[in-house]
Order: structure tokens, then C-alpha cells, then sequence
């Protein structure tokens, strides 16, 4: 897959969209990391960079 | 009472007398002849025993030289056997007895002493005293003499008193029964008496007399009648005069020799009780405060011989003060001395009463004149001054007295007496009281006066005309304030009739008193034409307010009607009706004030709505906030699934299907077989539905000039027009073109600046809503063609854009009209619209635009909407 080497960080406070828009591209082909809120997001960050 | 005397006898008296005359007369004879024989025997006895001494003196010189005491014995002894002699005593010088030879039981009638001399010197004295034995023998012939000579003179006494006795006694009884009859009133008396001389004149002296008498007393007699008669005259017209005629001593006390019975009337007490001040004295009753005066007074008159006229307080005897006047003179005798004061007393209590009112009243009226601070004077028919006031003294600068009986040439100018003298002849000439008002020029300190001067012509007994009364009063106060009164009432009016209210004022009978520009603009009736009126013939619709009038009126309080719904036309007017009670300076009333109101009443309400209208659409969009999050995830997931469901080539897809035991083919046909793609397309256009009213939802609140550029109104509201027409067409089948629309579009409209996109859904908001409307009563069986009023005015007062777009459809009632902006309130059936098209407009021109948009709407008779918008940005600033 043409995407498969990009990685997407998706953070929202609702549950459900994040869950959704995740699933969305993932279907696209895209890695996704997801994140509450920002603090949570560059905790992900950070973790994928080491 | 006369006490008796004793009876005594003539001839008794004088032979008594008689006697008792020898009787002094003998006495003093017998007396002076025994005083001369006393002295002769005294003189006698003198020169005897000088002798005796004288002879003793010179026979004794020799024995006392001697010292030869027999010698002088002898001799003492011879002298001593001298009867008469009864003392003999002779002395040395040195007052030696010598001898001593006394007789005793013989008292010594005289006694001398004499000095012995020798040869010139004295050697001795001798002193001898005579006894009273001597010279009694000769006494006694002499007083035998006497005797006889008074013993003849009482013989002769005794003899004459009896023939006095004789000849008196009988003529003087005669005389004494004459008298008698005299005494008895007869006058006829015996012509004889007695034959002597003497008794015949008193005869005839005695005739004459009686005859006299009887003369005398026919005169009296006839005198006294006369008198009397006289005296009764004068005692009638005394006691029928109206006053006291009087007569009293000129003393301190008005000692009362007669006076009237009058006084009885006047002073309350008898006149008895004042005749020779019996009980009081007339003094007495007199005022003590007059009497010192009025009395002095009286002497004054009387010792310059006037009569004198006194008026004077008494005290009645019921104690009241009575006034009396009293004249009289004094009457003197022919010394010239008052003898008695002859007047009378007058009861003038009423008169001066009557006086004392009458000189009060003329005090007060004349204080009245002269107090006054008008002009008054008098002139008479040719216009010569009778009298003046001092108060046209200072107008003439003169006196009264130089004023009288001089006219106005004499103090003012030619032109101004002139003026003067043809008001005085227009006032007589009218008969009646004539008022000019004149300026003219104090004489005195030269101040300037207006003044208003009535000319009253003055008439005598008998309805001539015999001058003129002029009262002139200054009135350039009264003018300057009336001046002022005219100015404060006219700038009064002008602010009642600059009012924007009505003001109505209305006595309490309810009759019209005041009557502003504004009643008049109202009701179309003019002030002049109101007042006096009836209220509720000039201003029916007030009618039902006159209970709260009367009430305002009666309990003196202020009543009021607000908010009074008035049917114009094809307007609602509101009105504030407020009733003030009036008791101003006596005078009731009220005052009624109407407000038009309907301004202030729609603001009012508006500015409800715009409140509501925020806080709705702040909770609108807070709601679609927290509503779009969830809604997307929604979205999304159904999206993710069909995705999954529908895309066979999708490697993940396959693999997973694969995985389960199946093929998406499998899938596609059991989801075909179930209807799950119609379902999740279902989910899908329900999100996105709500998507739409949320993201609507959100303009609410947004705030944005972003995209604001200058649009030419007219172009945009035809581009609008078009895109409708479209719309419609396209989504409702419903024929545009049939709306007829009149465009009423200003000259020189400006540009407006705005978010053309925005106003367009505005605009396409109200136009579909009206063309719904007018739909629904085209099919509702309507004869009315559709018809749309487009409107574009610019308004330059205030700076907006007016945009109005009429329609002539079924209208709203009001209860709609009023909510007709609010979010999700709608009239279609509920599947036909969000009921948030024309919120999302109000909010688009009031929040984004800062404009003003509003509904006016009449159930039957359309809608109107108006969308305001400013034209710059300054106005837009301040309207936001």
C-alpha cells in the first residue's frame, strides 16, 4: 500500500469520532496512532520517534 | 322755742332801781367823805408827831451828850403819858436803846423817827408811834350824818316808784290792748289814752302806724298772690322743660337752692335729695375726671362775666356714665359779689354718643384718605380743587392748602391740564365714572408713574352736578407684573403645546380648561373651539376615563391608565393615560395627559425578542457544538462501514472476509439481501440533516466581517429573485413566474457593505417563506394573485439600509408574529421544515451584519418583512 510507511496521529476529545476517523484510515492504508488529548499526543509522539 | 321771762312790773323795776341808785349813791358819798377824813386825820397826825419829834429831838440833845439816862427817862415818860401816843423809843448813835415805853394791847397806827443832833452831828435817834384810839369820837358824828342822809334818799326812791307806778300803769295797759287788737288784724284803736302830753303823740304815732300797717300789709297780700301765681308759672314751665334748671351756691359743692325734678331723669336721684346737698351734693355725682377741669372752666367764665357751658360726665345711680350739658351765670348781688349760679343741666348722653360716633367715623374716614396710597382729591365743576390727599400732594409737590382753590394749569403743563380738564367734563358729561390711565410725573422727587384714574362726577342734594371725585392709583407694577404674567403664560403654553403629549386640563364639572397643540393635532378640534366644551363631547374616547377623573379629583391623587390599546386604522397604537388631580389656588380640576406610547411599546417589545433571541440562540449554538463532535463520529463510522461492506478490491477486506470463511461477494449479497447499504445510506443522510441544522445552528452565534465587501442592493435582491425562482421551481413544482413582483426601488440607493452569500440566503429565506404562504392560500382557494412588494429605501437619518419584501398572503396573527424569529418555530407540517431559516437569517443580519430585521404582519392581509442594514461602517459600529 502506497501509504503504508505514513503514520497518522488523530487526537479528539470525543471517543467516537476518533475511533471512527482511526478506522477511516486505516482503511486508506494509513498507521494511526490515537490520542485523547494533546498531552496523551506527544506522549504518543514520543514514544514512535524512539 | 321762745323760753319764758320772768314777769316783771315796771314800777317794781324802777323803784327797785331807784333804790339800788340811793343805795351806790350814799355808799359812794359816805365812802369819799370817810377817804377824806381818813386822809386829813393821816396829815394831821403827820405834822402832830413831826412836832412831837421835832420838840422830843431838841429837848434830848443835851441828855443823850451827856449820856444822862434819868433825864431822858423823865422826859420819855411825860411824852409817853400822851394818850395818843403809844410807843416812845430813843437810841444812842449806836442804836442803843436808851429808853423803852410801849402801851400794850394798843396797835400803832403810825409810826416816825427822828435824829438827835448836837452841835451837827448826830448823837442818837428818837422814834414815836400814835396809837388808832385817836380821833374816833369825831368819826362816829360823821357816820351818824350819813345815815340820815341815805335813810332820807330811800324814803324819796321808795315815794317816786309808786307815783311812777300810778301814772304809767294805766295808759300803758290801754296801749298793750291796742296792740292787741292790732295783733288781731283790727285797726281801729281808742283815740283816748291818758290826758298826759306825752301819751297823746304816742297816741297819735301809734294811729299812723296801724294805719300804715294795714296799708302795708294790703300791699303784701296783694304782692304775695302775685308771687304766688308767679311762682307756680314758673314752677310749671321749670318741671315741663326737657332739662334741670337749677340754682345753687357758687361753692365747691354745688349747694342746690332748688333744682328741677328733671334731675331725677338724668342723675337717677331725687331733687330733694340735692336741695341744700339734703342727701348729696350735685359735686358728688360728677365724674371725678371732669369735675377739677370743668370746674375751672366755670370760674373762669363767671369771673370774666360770660356764662359758662360745660359738658361733663355724671354718674347715674345705676352707676352708668351719662354725659350732661350744663349752662348757666352767675348771679351777683349789688356788691357785685356772686350770690347764687342760675343754669340748667341737659341729659346729652345719646347726642354725645351719637357726636363721639359721628367724630370717630370722620377720624376714621379721614385716616382712611390720608393712609390710602391712592390720589384722591375734589374739584368742582370748573375744575378748581376742593380738597386732596397727601398722597396727590407729592404728585403736585404742594400742600393741600395751596392746592384748594387753584386748578391743574397752575401745577402741570399746558397740554397735560388740558388732557386732565377733558377727562373731569368726559366723566360728567357720561354721569357715570370714567377710568383712563395716564403717565405722569411726581412733582416731588420726580419718579414716573402710571397711573389708573376713575373720574367720578359728584352731585349736591338735588342731582346737580357740582363736580368731580378722581381716584388714581399707580399701576406700573401691577402693569410691569401683568407684562410678566403675559410672558410667563405665553412661554407657559408654549411648553405645554410644545409637549408631545396631550394635555387636557377639565374643571370638575369635567368642562374643558386647557386644550394643548397636541389634544388639538389629536382631535382635530381647536383650542378655542374645546375650551368650555364638554370632555367627552370633544374627546369621546376619553369617556371612559372620566370615573378615574372624578376619582383623581375626590381623593386628591394621581391616577393612571397605561398601556391603552387604540384601533387605528389598520394600526395598534398604545397609549399611557395619566390623571392628575389639580388644587392649585382654590381651583379644582384635573389635568389628563395622554401619551403615545407605541414607540417605546414595540421597542420594548423588541428589545423582549432580541433578548430572547440571544439567549436562544447562544443555547442553539452551545448545543450544536457539542451535538456536531458526536454527529461526525457517527458519520464517519457509517461511512467506515460502508466502506468495509461495499469495496470488494480492498485488500484488508478480502483478507478479512477470507479469514471469517466467506467472500465480500458473500457479503454483498447478504447485505443486498437485508437492505444494510439502504440503512447505512439512511444513517448517512439523517447525519448529514443534522449536520446541516447544527452547522445553522452554529451561525448563531459566529461573529464574522471577513468576507464583507460593498454590494449593489438592487442587483443582489434580483440575483436572489432568480435563484428563487429556480429553487422553487426546481424542489417544490411550484410556478415562480406567476408571483407578480412590483419593485419599488429608490434612486441613488448607496452600496452596502455586507456578506453577499449571507444576505442572499437572507433574502431566499423570506422569499420562499412568502411564495410557502402564498401557496398554501392560493390552494387554500385564494382569488388573490400572488404578489410580492420588493422595497429598497435608504434611510438618511439614520444612516440604514431598508430592504422590504411584502407579500399578500394569509398573514400571521400577532401571537406568531411575535415568535416568528425564534429557532424551530414553524407553521409548515413538520416534515417540510427546520423552522430555523428565518433565525439563521435574523441572527445573519443582526449579529453578523448588525443590522436590524423585524416582522410586520396582519392576519389576512400579508406579512412584511424589513431587514435594516448599515451603510457604514460607523453606523454599523453604533447600531451594534
Amino acid at each position: 500500500m502506497k501509504n503504508a510507511s505514513t503514520t497518522i496521529l488523530i487526537i479528539d476529545d470525543e471517543p467516537a469520532f476518533l475511533q471512527s476517523m482511526a478506522d477511516y484510515l486505516e482503511d486508506q492504508g494509513f498507521q494511526v496512532r490515537m490520542a485523547q488529548n494533546g498531552r496523551v499526543g506527544l506522549e504518543v509522539m514520543d514514544n514512535e520517534h524512539q | 322755742m321762745k323760753t319764758m321771762k320772768k314777769t316783771r312790773s315796771i314800777s317794781f323795776d324802777l323803784t327797785i332801781r331807784l333804790l339800788l341808785a340811793t343805795a351806790v349813791f350814799a355808799t359812794l358819798t359816805i365812802g369819799s367823805a370817810f377817804w377824806v377824813i381818813q386822809w386829813s386825820d393821816a396829815r394831821h397826825h403827820e405834822r402832830k408827831i413831826m412836832e412831837y419829834l421835832h420838840f422830843l429831838s431838841r429837848n434830848l440833845s443835851l441828855p443823850i451828850w451827856n449820856y444822862d439816862l434819868n433825864w431822858i427817862r423823865v422826859i420819855g415818860d411825860t411824852f409817853a403819858r400822851n394818850e395818843i401816843i403809844s410807843k416812845v423809843e430813843i437810841f444812842d448813835e449806836n442804836r442803843n436803846v436808851l429808853y423803852h415805853q410801849a402801851r400794850p394791847l394798843q396797835s400803832v397806827l403810825i409810826e416816825k423817827e427822828k435824829s438827835v443832833e448836837h452841835n451837827g452831828s448826830i448823837i442818837g435817834y428818837v422814834r414815836i408811834g400814835f396809837s388808832k384810839g385817836f380821833g374816833k369820837t369825831y368819826r362816829r358824828e360823821l357816820l351818824f350824818s350819813l345815815l340820815i342822809l341815805v335813810m332820807t334818799l330811800f324814803v324819796l326812791a321808795g315815794i317816786t316808784g309808786f307815783f311812777l307806778r300810778k301814772i304809767l300803769k294805766t295808759p300803758l295797759n290801754t296801749l298793750i290792748k291796742g296792740m292787741d287788737h292790732i295783733a288781731r288784724g283790727s285797726y281801729v284803736f281808742s283815740d283816748h289814752l291818758s290826758d298826759y302830753v306825752e301819751f297823746r303823740k304816742i297816741l297819735t304815732q301809734f294811729n299812723q302806724m296801724a294805719q300804715s300797717i294795714r296799708q302795708r300789709e294790703q300791699e303784701l297780700a296783694d304782692m304775695n298772690q302775685e308771687l304766688s301765681a308767679s311762682e307756680n308759672r314758673f314752677r310749671t314751665l321749670a318741671e315741663s322743660v326737657p332739662c334741670a334748671i337749677f340754682r345753687c351756691k357758687p361753692d365747691s359743692l354745688w349747694t342746690m337752692e332748688f333744682i328741677g325734678s328733671q334731675i331725677e331723669t338724668i342723675s337717677g336721684y331725687p331733687s330733694t335729695d340735692f336741695i341744700h346737698n339734703a342727701v348729696r351734693s350735685y359735686a358728688g355725682i360728677i365724674h371725678p375726671d371732669d369735675i377739677e377741669m370743668s370746674d375751672k372752666m366755670i370760674r373762669q367764665a363767671i369771673e370774666a362775666g360770660r356764662k359758662w357751658v360745660v359738658e361733663r360726665r355724671i354718674i347715674h345711680r345705676d352707676g352708668s356714665l351719662r354725659w350732661v350739658y350744663e349752662e348757666g351765670v352767675a348771679i351777683r348781688n349789688k356788691h357785685g359779689d356772686v350770690s347764687f349760679l342760675d343754669g340748667f343741666i341737659l341729659d346729652r348722653t345719646e347726642h354725645k354718643q351719637t357726636e363721639l360716633e359721628l367724630k370717630k367715623n370722620e377720624r376714621h374716614l379721614r385716616t382712611l384718605i390720608e393712609t390710602i396710597p391712592d390720589l384722591i382729591w375734589l374739584k368742582d365743576a370748573d375744575g378748581v380743587y376742593l380738597s386732596c390727599n397727601p398722597e396727590f400732594e407729592r404728585f403736585f409737590g404742594a400742600r393741600e392748602a395751596e392746592i384748594v382753590g387753584k386748578t391743574d394749569y397752575d401745577f402741570v403743563d399746558r397740554e397735560l391740564a388740558d388732557f386732565f380738564r377733558e377727562k373731569d367734563k368726559a366723566a360728567m358729561a357720561a354721569g357715570k365714572p370714567s377710568i383712563n390711565e395716564e403717565e405722569i410725573i411726581y412733582a416731588d422727587d420726580g419718579h414716573r408713574a402710571l397711573l389708573e384714574t376713575i373720574k367720578t362726577p359728584l352731585y349736591d342734594s338735588e342731582r346737580k352736578q357740582v363736580g368731580v371725585l378722581g381716584i388714581a392709583r399707580d399701576i406700573t407694577q401691577r402693569k410691569q407684573q401683568e407684562e410678566e404674567l403675559r410672558s410667563l403664560r405665553n412661554y407657559l403654553a408654549n411648553i405645554i403645546d410644545s409637549m408631545p403629549s396631550a394635555i387636557i386640563g377639565v374643571d370638575r364639572d369635567g368642562n374643558v380648561t386647557q386644550w394643548n397643540r397636541e389634544a388639538a393635532r389629536m382631535t382635530g378640534i381647536l383650542p378655542e373651539s374645546a375650551a368650555g366644551q364638554k370632555l367627552v363631547t370633544v374627546f369621546p374616547r376619553l369617556a371612559v376615563e372620566m370615573e378615574k377623573v372624578h376619582e383623581a379629583m375626590e381623593m386628591r391623587e394621581v391616577r393612571s391608565d397605561p398601556r391603552q390599546i387604540l384601533r387605528e386604522a389598520n394600526e395598534i397604537r398604545y397609549e399611557d393615560v395619566t390623571i392628575y388631580p389639580l388644587k392649585a389656588n382654590g381651583i379644582e380640576g384635573a389635568v389628563i395627559r395622554l401619551d403615545d406610547v407605541t414607540g417605546q411599546v414595540r421597542l420594548e417589545e423588541m428589545m423582549v425578542q432580541s433578548e430572547k433571541m440571544l439567549s436562544v440562540g447562544g443555547l442553539a449554538a452551545g448545543m450544536a457544538h457539542e451535538i456536531n463532535n458526536p454527529l461526525a463520529g457517527m458519520m464517519q463510522s457509517a461511512n467506515v462501514i460502508s466502506n468495509r461492506l461495499t469495496i470488494p478490491e480492498h485488500p484488508a477486506n478480502q483478507q478479512a472476509a477470507e479469514e471469517a470463511g466467506t467472500s465480500m461477494k458473500a457479503i454483498g449479497l447478504y447485505m443486498e439481501a437485508r437492505g444494510i447499504i439502504r440503512m447505512l445510506n439512511n444513517i448517512r443522510e439523517s447525519g448529514s440533516r443534522a449536520a446541516e441544522i447544527v452547522s445553522n445552528m452554529l451561525s448563531f452565534a459566529r461573529k464574522s466581517d471577513s468576507s464583507m465587501s460593498s454590494h449593489n442592493m438592487a442587483e443582489l435582491l434580483d440575483r436572489t429573485m432568480d435563484l428563487a425562482a429556480t429553487d422553487y421551481n426546481l424542489k417544490k413544482k411550484f410556478d415562480f413566474r406567476q408571483i407578480e413582483i412590483t419593485r419599488e426601488y429608490e434612486n441613488n440607493l448607496p452600496l452596502v457593505p455586507c456578506e453577499a452569500g449571507k444576505i442572499q440566503q437572507v433574502l431566499l429565506n423570506i422569499l420562499r417563506n412568502g411564495a410557502e404562504a402564498m401557496q398554501e392560500d392560493h390552494e387554500k382557494g385564494s382569488e388573490k394573485r400572488p404578489r410580492f412588494i420588493l422595497r429598497l429605501i435608504y434611510e438618511r437619518s439614520e444612516e440604514m439600509f431598508r430592504i422590504e419584501i411584502e407579500d399578500n398572503g394569509p398573514g400571521m396573527d400577532e401571537a406568531t408574529t411575535r415568535r416568528v424569529f425564534e429557532p424551530f418555530f414553524t407553521t409548515k407540517s413538520t416534515n417540510s421544515g427546520t423552522g430555523l431559516g428565518l433565525s439563521v437569517s435574523y441572527f445573519i443580519i443582526t449579529e453578523n451584519h448588525g443590522g436590524q430585521m423585524s416582522v410586520e404582519s396582519t392576519s389576512g392581509a400579508g406579512t412584511k418583512f424589513i431587514v435594516k442594514l448599515p451603510v457604514n461602517q460607523k453606523s454599523r459600529m453604533n447600531a451594534q
